[in-house]
């Protein structure tokens, strides 16, 4: 046994303890409570409360001692080495805390255990099936912690593991040395959070959005507990403030890390279709039907089975997520690229559970029970044993679905009639069956890398298919090598917005409508007034933001979200009459309706305003190529873009940032006055006459006279010709790069808020270490030159006007020797502001044989000009054109965007915050006076 | 023909669509030999950047211009164009993903996804050597 020098062992050695005695509790207290439910026994009851407290405490004191671990820098732990440093400022702890996956699950676990507290207290006869729910899903997840080996299968990854006991370490040499935390230097400090990360929201946004994740738990449980007891439509009422909550929260999450996305990462917008956004925004989705449909049920006892059905699809989506995230599964389609972690198996077994239990009690039959739990277990141990795990998870769906539909039909209670077509009920329904389809949706395509797997088995049929369609996709299909669109976002946008404005159509009409049956006279009455000013709204703000004609699906959003958040107005004044606590839903549909419309306006009318300006077009070079992506700014340079004129000032360095301080400028039309000068086409003009000039040169070069010697004038000071003048100063941006040599560097933007519009800018590119040789010039470029060609060297032009061979009467004064042949180069050399120049570097050949290099240096512009080889056969010559570091003028490459109207987006959000908290108030009110009466 | 029949089918058939659009809108992975045979469609091509080669970025011509040259999980090597700036620490990018089409003998990207080593996976070392034994203090 080896005494290891300034080790830690305890709290590792503690976390352990715990984690292993939270996973033991979690067992014992389902067990008790299943036990209680089955028996009655209140003592079995107070058992469960008993061991769940055990539960509780040892996930509370894991979680407490990673993070003392963490704020103690006990770098010889990996989870610790790997995301802290000793340089962490105390409010990234936090977020080290859950970076990882083991952290993350522990946060997520934490989360579920609260809740589970709370609903000892507050669930009364739910009691004991929920919390035992609860606490076999908490063992699910605990699992995923233990970092136990079972023979070969290792189960779970714990964060409190040494690094010196990692597989790939054990046995090495080093951790066989007593002292090894200080003779090795890597120990001395971790590596530290990803610079990505540091940010307030990565304190803020994971803990909500889990919090949302594990708070879907609440309803899932709910209805299975109903389902298995028999209670099939009792568990909603207890369910819905839960709903509402997991609505409340996990949106406003969803919305934070949109938030986080747009203010710091460089995706250049707040939402990107990302797998990891889908995969958050799905159970989203799923509670938002399952919650609406739950008061449907309440309400017209009707939509039982599509309630039951969302809830726990809504569950079954979080933790899909999870192992799309975790698996390793999404592979190439996701720049998040989280890899497997070496529980893939393990995750995909919890995922399949939840859908087996799931499944299992919808069935409610004891029959279709019987034979469905019998062929999961067949197909489980055919899938493990006989390596056919594709087909053995394919067919279990199958069966699945079938047997769902089969329960349906036999088992499932259903209402006398058909619900009215001008009610509430039948509204909301066909809103959550929306909904539904909207998920499906970005479900099946963020699930593609999944796809390829499934497809494996139906190769041949898949391939068969191909044939007789021609559709490239399914031979892709069969080859497992389908990939996302190539423009994913335009592909999800044209099926998400008509989903979008079909809901948004939804809210708007269904606040007016009553539960059943209204009449439509009077609905349309009710309707007509938002309906037409929505109408007239709708027409001047198109106008005014220019939609064209081909926008028909985003002018239809458009409406409907205005359409939506007058209704929902239009309903909270004048039939609430502004009473609070029945207002909440329609102050949440009001926020997400301005979310979507925000949305929309800022994301459908961003405009990219920086391009390239340069003379290299390359929409030549393919007609897909884009120029107005980026464009380059030299330092100290005034250049329009857009509506401003921007200039790149100064950077400096602020610990591990570097800033980069961007001037805008107003762009005003300016004026010439006869005698004004200004450069264009590389000479200088002078103005005939006072005039403003027209869009470009060519229509305002009557105008100008040329200006055949400018030697008197002090060129610097004279401005290239432009429409346009910098007007006053408008704001700085002061965009940033981190440097991190660990993780690679990361931009960050800078973004000029106005209550109408954002301006947001970022560094898509600069030189952050100087490129030049000892003599001070940068690597040199080659040309190759037939006479009469031009190349560019930076902002500078370089022409080959012609060859000569040095005669012999010529060598003293090329001073070349007697057995030389030489060639002098005439080269032209025009800088940007027109000044030409020409040097002649000579090609010299030594005794036939031998080159002789000859580098030309020309003064005012800083090139050092060589002939490097000469070409008879093509008649293209080589150069070498390297500049002088000095003459170069810095730059760097920015890419700025106009995001108007973004603010509404922002309100959005707390005002729908606000709404949905408001509605979980009033159904927690609602439930208390029924308990009393 | 009941209401909910009529919901049913509807809601099967817009699912049905959007399964035969996603299969056949989508692109696919592929490499460099099946992107030019069929340069008219647009291929995602997984490789890795060829790092003896050089890299053009010349923003002062046109800053939404890279050019590189990128080998295929066959090996194959291709010269690429892609139509962004040069992304910030592409020398150690450990993957690329390019989404383009071949064009002449070039593969025109218009855009790439990019892989680090280190930003998610992880890449540990810890080595001992006798010249680093005493802590040398920062």
């Amino acid at each position: 046994m080896i005494e290891y020098v300034g080790e830690h062992t305890f709290p590792g050695q503690l976390g352990d303890v715990l984690l292993v005695t939270s996973f033991t509790a979690a067992l014992m207290a389902a067990v008790s409570y299943i036990w209680a439910h089955y028996s009655g026994n209140d003592r079995l009851r107070r058992t469960g409360r008993l061991f769940f407290r055990i539960h509780s405490v040892s996930v509370f004191g894991a979680a407490a001692t990673l993070f003392m671990m963490l704020f103690n820098q006990y770098f010889e732990y990996d989870y610790v080495w790997k995301h802290a440093n000793s340089q962490m400022p105390m409010r990234y702890i936090f977020s080290c805390f859950w970076e990882g996956q083991e952290g993350s699950f522990l946060l997520w676990s934490f989360w579920h255990m609260l809740l589970g507290n709370v609903l000892i207290h507050t669930a009364g006869k739910w009691e004991n099936l929920t919390v035992s729910i609860i606490a076999v899903m908490q063992m699910l997840l605990g699992s995923m912690l233990l970092g136990i080996f079972i023979f070969d299968f290792k189960l779970g990854n714990s964060p409190f593991t040494l690094i010196r006991e990692l597989p790939e370490n054990v046995g090495l040499p080093w951790t066989q040395m007593p002292d090894y935390l200080e003779k090795i230097p890597s120990f001395r400090d971790g590596r530290g959070l990803n610079p990505l990360l540091q940010n307030y929201w990565m304190t803020i946004h994971p803990p909500t959005l889990f919090l949302g994740y594990a708070s879907v738990i609440v309803p899932f449980a709910y209805a299975l507990a109903g389902l298995w007891s028999g209670k099939l439509k009792e568990w909603i009422r207890p369910a819905i403030p839960w709903a509402f909550f997991s609505v409340s929260i996990l949106g406003i999450g969803i919305l934070m890390g949109g938030a986080w996305a747009y203010e710091a990462l460089s995706f250049g917008g707040f939402w990107a279709w990302d797998p990891v956004e889908n995969a958050s925004l799905v159970p989203w989705l799923m509670i938002v039907g399952a919650a609406h449909v739950m008061v449907v049920n309440i309400r017209k006892n009707r939509s039982l089975y599509t309630a039951i059905f969302l809830t726990l699809t809504a569950y079954i989506t979080v933790m899909y997520a999870s192992f799309l995230v975790h698996s390793g599964v999404l592979g190439d389609s996701s720049v998040h690229s989280f890899t497997d972690s070496g529980l893939m198996r393990q995750h995909l077994f919890i995922l399949l559970s939840i859908i087996f239990f799931s499944t299992f009690f919808i069935l409610r039959d004891n029959r279709l029970k019987f034979i469905y739990a019998g062929a999961a277990l067949v197909l489980f141990l055919f899938g493990s044993f006989f390596d056919a795990p594709v087909a053995a998870l394919v067919t279990f769906a199958a069966t699945g679905i079938v047997m769902m539909v089969v329960s349906y039909q036999k088992v499932f209670p259903k209402p006398p009639s058909e619900e009215p077509v001008w009610s509430r009920e039948f509204w909301i329904f066909l809103g959550s069956l929306v909904l539904l389809l909207a998920a499906a949706q970005i479900t099946l395509e963020t699930s593609k890398p999944v796809w390829n797997i499934l497809a494996e088995p139906f190769r041949g049929p898949l391939t068969d298919l191909h044939r007789i369609t021609g559709i490239d996709g399914l031979r892709a299909l069969a080859d497992g090598k389908l990939a996302p669109h190539s423009d994913v976002i335009s592909h999800y946008n044209k099926w998400q917005i008509p989903f979008a404005f079909i809901i948004m159509f939804l809210i708007a009409g269904g606040q007016f409508l009553r539960f059943g049956k209204n009449r439509f006279s009077d609905f349309a009455k009710k309707i007509s007034l938002s309906l037409f000013a929505a109408a007239a709204v709708t027409a001047v703000s198109a106008y005014l933001m220019e939609f064209r004609s081909g926008e028909i699906p985003l002018l239809i959003l458009l409406f409907t979200t205005i359409f939506a958040v007058f209704a929902n107005m239009d309903y909270l004044i004048r039939v609430l009459r502004g009473k609070f606590d029945v207002a909440g839903a329609s102050v949440a549909h009001i926020g997400f309706a301005l979310v979507l419309l925000g949305a929309l306006i800022s994301t459908g009318r961003s405009e990219k305003i920086s391009e390239n300006a340069s003379r290299f077009d390359i929409e030549r070079l393919n007609e897909q190529f884009k120029n107005n992506e980026d464009i380059l700014l030299f330092k100290e340079d005034t250049v329009p873009m857009g509506r401003y004129f921007v200039s790149y000032d100064d950077k400096y360095k602020e610990g591990v940032n570097v800033y980069y301080t961007v001037n805008y400028f107003d762009k005003k039309p300016r004026t010439f006055k006869k005698g004004d000068l200004a450069i264009a086409r590389g000479a200088v003009f002078a103005a005939n006459e006072n005039h403003s000039p027209g869009p470009d040169f060519i229509a305002d070069q009557k105008k100008w006279t040329l200006v055949e010697d400018p030697r008197d004038i002090d060129i610097d000071a004279v401005a290239r010709w432009s429409q346009y003048a910098p007007g006053d100063f408008l704001f700085s941006l002061k965009p940033r790069i981190q440097l991190n040599p660990e993780f690679g560097n990361v931009a960050e933007p800078a973004t000029k808020r106005y209550w109408n519009r954002d301006v947001y800018t970022h560094v898509r590119w600069a030189e952050l270490e100087a490129d030049s040789n000892d003599a001070g010039f940068r690597s040199a470029d080659t040309l190759k030159l037939a006479v009469g060609d031009t190349a560019f060297v930076g902002s500078t032009m370089i022409r080959l006007n012609g060859l000569s061979v040095i005669r012999p009467e010529q060598r003293e004064e090329y001073m070349t020797g007697e057995n030389d042949l030489a060639v002098r180069a005439m080269v032209g050399i025009r800088d940007d502001r027109g000044n030409t120049f020409e040097v002649e570097p000579l090609y010299i050949l030594r005794d036939s044989v031998m080159h002789i290099p000859d580098p030309v240096i020309q003064d005012e512009t800083g090139l050092q000009v060589s002939f490097i080889k000469i070409d008879p056969l093509t008649g293209q010559h080589e150069f070498s054109v390297a500049e002088h570091y000095s003459r170069r003028k810095e730059f760097i490459v920015m890419q700025a965007i106009q995001f108007p109207m973004i603010n509404i987006l922002w309100i959005g959000c707390i005002v729908m915050f606000l709404g949905t908290m408001m509605a979980v108030r009033h159904r927690i009110k609602q439930r208390k006076k029924l308990k009393a009466a | 023909m009941k209401r909910s029949h009529i919901i049913l089918i509807v809601m099967i058939a817009v699912s049905g669509a959007f399964m035969i659009a996603s299969v056949s809108d989508s692109s696919s992975y592929a490499d460099f030999a099946e992107a030019f045979e069929n340069p008219e469609k647009e291929y995602h091509v997984v490789g890795t950047l060829d790092r003896t080669a050089e890299i053009v970025y010349e923003p002062e011509k046109n800053p939404n211009l890279t050019g590189f040259t990128m080998l295929d999980n066959t090996g194959e090597r291709r010269t690429v164009w892609l139509n962004k700036s040069k992304p910030q620490d592409f020398e150690r990018s450990e993957s690329l993903v390019l989404i383009g089409k071949a064009a002449g003998d070039e593969f025109h990207a218009s855009d790439m996804l990019m892989k680090c080593p280190s930003k998610y996976k992880e890449e540990q070392r810890f080595e001992y050597s006798d010249n680093l034994s005493k802590p040398t203090g920062q």
